[in-house]
C-alpha cells in the first residue's frame, strides 16, 4: 500500500478521470508536503455540552438524540474558536475532498499542533466524498485558539492494489457529502438493536 | 405592553445582543445607535408624542427580532453573500443585510427602514453622522442550510430596491397607469401587481428561472389577486425578459430606472451546468460570481430532475429523495462559501 508522495498526489490532482483526487479550495499549493496535504479547520463547530443526562447513551430504546449533546456555532476564516481542555469539539476540513476508489487516507494532526495537546488520527475510505470530520480535543491543561482556516491536521494517502467501492452494501453510507461537522451516527448500529435483544434474554 | 415600557425591554435585549461576537462590526454600531436613540427618548419623556413613542417601540420590536435572528448561526451566510454582490450591483454596496428566521414557509421582507424612522422622528437624536441601510429579511428556518430553496429571497431583495430604497414601482406608475391590473383599472392593484413583476425580474437577472421555477412550486395555480398578478403572467414576463423578447412589462421597468439613473434589468448570471460534479459528489468551481449565481438555476433543475425522474446519481443502495435534497443543497452551499474563501484568500495574499 504505497504512500503518495508530493509528485504523485500533485499528478493525481491535476486528472480529470476517475483516478482524480479532489480537493476544494486548495488554497496553496504549499499545503502539499513530501508525503501528506495539510487541510484546514472549516468555519462550523459542533460544541459539546453538558446536560441533565448522566451520559450519552447509544443504546435502544430509551435513548436521546446525540445531536442534543451538541451545539453549533460558526466563525468566519480567520476567526478565533477557542478549544477548552478535555472537550471534545466537532469540526470539519475547509476543503471538500474527493477520494478516488483506489486511495485510502488518513488524517493525523500536524506536529505543531501535537505539541499544543490536540491529537486526532481519523481513517478516510477510498471514494469518500464530503469535508474530512475533525474530532478535535485539547489534551492539554491550556486553552488553544484555533484559528479558522489554519492547517491544523495533514492527510496521508496510500494508494490500494484494488480499487474498492464506497457506496457497497445494502446501507448508505451514513456520512456521505457532509459539507459540515456532523454528530456521531453511532444509534444508527444495527447490532446496537442485536445486543439489546441479547441483553434481555440474558437470565 | 406600554410604548415606553417595551422601549426599555427592547434597549434591554439589544444590549445583551451587541455582546454576540456574531455581528460584523457596523451592526454593532447600528445596534448601538438604536439603543442610544431609545435612551434618548426614555430620558426625555413627554418630548415626543405618544404615537412616535408607540411607532418607534414597534419598529425597535422588529429590529431586535430580526437582529437577534442574525446571531442564530443558522444565517443562509452563503446566499446572504451572493445578495450582499447583488446590492453592490445596484448602488447599495453600504447596506447591511439582517436575516430573521421564521416558522412559516414565506419569505418576506420587513420593508420599514429604522434609521429613516429615527432620523425623521426622533428628531432630537444625534446620531454623530452615523447612516445604516439594513434590509431585514425573513427566511424560513427549514431552509437555513438549503440555498436552492433560498431563491426566493433575491425576490425579496427586489422589493427592497424597489420600495425600500428607490421607488422604482412609484416611477413607473408616472409613465404609465394602466398596464398589467387590467381589466379593471384600480390604482392599487395596479400598483402591487407591479411591485411583485419588478422584484420577479430583478431575482431573474441573477437567478435565472429558478427565480419563477420557485414560484410554480410554492403557488404553480394561483390566480390573480389584489395584491398579486396570477402566477402564469409572472412567469410569462420573466421568460420574455429571460428570453430577451420585447415585452410591455419589462420596457416599462426599464424606462422608469432610466429616468432614476439606476443600472437597467439585464441577465448577470452566467449559465453552467453542475451536473457532472454533482453527480460525482463533489462540489462545482464557479470560475467568477456570475457562475455562481448560474448555480442557483443548474442546482434546482438537477434537485428537481433527479426527483421527478427518480434518479440515483450516487448510487445509493436505498435512494431517498431526501438524500438527493440534502446533497445537491450541500454541495450547493459548499461550492458557494469555496468561492468565497478563495475570493477572500485571493485579495488577502495579492498586493502589497
Amino acid at each position: 500500500m504505497p504512500l503518495l508522495q508530493a509528485h504523485e498526489i500533485k499528478r493525481r490532482l491535476a486528472l480529470t478521470d476517475q483516478d482524480r483526487l479532489f480537493l476544494d479550495p486548495l488554497l496553496d499549493v504549499g499545503q502539499i508536503g513530501e508525503v501528506s496535504i495539510d487541510l484546514r479547520v472549516g468555519p462550523d463547530f459542533l460544541v459539546s455540552v453538558l446536560t441533565r443526562k448522566p451520559a450519552i447513551d447509544v443504546s435502544p430504546p430509551d435513548r436521546r438524540d446525540i445531536a442534543s449533546y451538541f451545539r453549533m456555532t460558526r466563525r468566519e476564516v480567520g476567526d478565533r474558536f477557542v478549544l477548552y481542555p478535555g472537550q471534545i469539539v466537532l469540526a470539519a476540513s475547509l476543503e471538500y475532498v474527493a477520494l478516488p476508489r483506489s486511495l485510502y487516507a488518513d488524517i493525523i494532526t500536524r506536529s505543531s499542533y501535537s505539541r499544543l495537546g490536540v491529537h486526532l488520527n481519523t481513517m478516510i475510505q477510498p471514494g469518500f466524498r464530503g469535508c474530512i470530520p475533525l474530532e478535535l480535543v485539547n489534551h492539554g491543561n491550556n486553552p488553544i485558539e484555533i484559528v479558522v482556516g489554519s492547517r491544523v491536521v495533514q492527510m496521508r494517502l496510500f494508494d490500494l492494489p484494488v480499487s474498492s467501492a464506497y457506496q457497497s452494501g445494502t446501507t448508505n453510507r451514513k456520512y456521505l457529502g457532509n459539507v459540515r461537522p456532523a454528530v456521531s451516527r453511532a444509534q444508527d448500529d444495527k447490532d446496537l438493536a442485536v445486543l439489546d435483544r441479547i441483553r434481555r434474554t440474558n437470565p | 405592553m406600554r410604548p415606553r415600557v417595551d422601549l426599555n425591554l427592547v434597549a434591554r435585549a439589544l444590549r445583551h445582543l451587541n455582546d454576540s461576537a456574531y455581528f460584523e462590526d457596523r451592526l454593532h454600531q447600528f445596534t448601538s445607535h438604536i439603543v442610544a436613540a431609545i435612551q434618548h427618548v426614555l430620558d426625555n419623556p413627554g418630548v415626543y408624542d405618544a404615537a412616535i413613542e408607540e411607532s418607534f417601540a414597534r419598529t425597535a420590536r422588529s429590529v431586535q427580532a430580526y437582529l437577534a435572528g442574525s446571531t442564530s448561526n443558522e444565517t443562509p451566510y452563503e446566499v446572504v453573500y451572493c445578495l450582499k454582490d447583488a446590492l453592490t450591483r445596484w448602488k447599495l454596496g453600504g447596506a447591511a443585510i439582517v436575516t430573521f428566521m421564521t416558522e412559516g414557509h414565506n419569505f418576506h421582507l420587513q420593508p420599514l427602514d429604522p434609521w429613516d424612522f429615527i432620523e425623521k422622528s426622533i428628531a432630537n437624536y444625534d446620531s454623530k453622522g452615523f447612516k445604516l441601510v439594513v434590509a431585514m429579511i425573513g427566511v424560513p428556518d427549514l431552509y437555513a442550510h438549503k440555498p436552492v430553496f433560498c431563491v426566493p429571497l433575491f425576490h425579496e431583495l427586489g422589493h427592497f430596491v424597489d420600495i425600500g430604497r428607490y421607488n422604482i414601482t412609484v416611477t413607473s406608475l408616472a409613465l404609465n397607469q394602466n398596464l398589467v391590473a387590467a381589466p379593471g383599472y384600480n390604482p392599487q392593484t395596479e400598483y402591487f401587481h407591479r411591485l411583485e413583476h419588478f422584484a420577479d425580474l430583478f431575482a431573474a437577472c441573477f437567478v435565472g428561472r429558478s427565480s419563477v421555477a420557485a414560484l410554480e412550486a410554492i403557488a404553480g395555480a394561483a390566480a390573480a389577486s389584489q395584491s398579486h398578478p396570477s402566477t402564469v403572467q409572472r412567469v410569462a414576463v420573466v421568460e420574455a425578459f429571460l428570453a430577451g423578447r420585447n415585452h410591455p412589462v419589462v420596457d416599462l421597468f426599464q424606462a422608469a430606472l432610466k429616468r432614476l439613473q439606476l443600472p437597467e434589468l439585464k441577465i448577470v448570471f452566467e449559465t453552467v451546468d453542475v451536473t457532472p460534479d454533482f453527480d460525482d459528489a463533489r462540489t462545482f468551481t464557479p470560475k467568477n460570481i456570475e457562475q455562481v449565481y448560474g448555480m442557483f438555476d443548474s442546482a434546482w433543475s438537477y434537485l428537481f430532475t433527479a426527483i421527478d425522474q427518480n434518479r440515483n446519481p450516487w448510487a445509493l443502495p436505498v435512494r431517498k429523495d431526501a438524500d438527493v435534497e440534502s446533497l445537491t443543497n450541500d454541495l450547493t452551499e459548499k461550492s458557494i462559501r469555496n468561492f468565497a474563501i478563495r475570493q477572500g484568500w485571493n485579495a488577502a495574499t495579492s498586493g502589497p
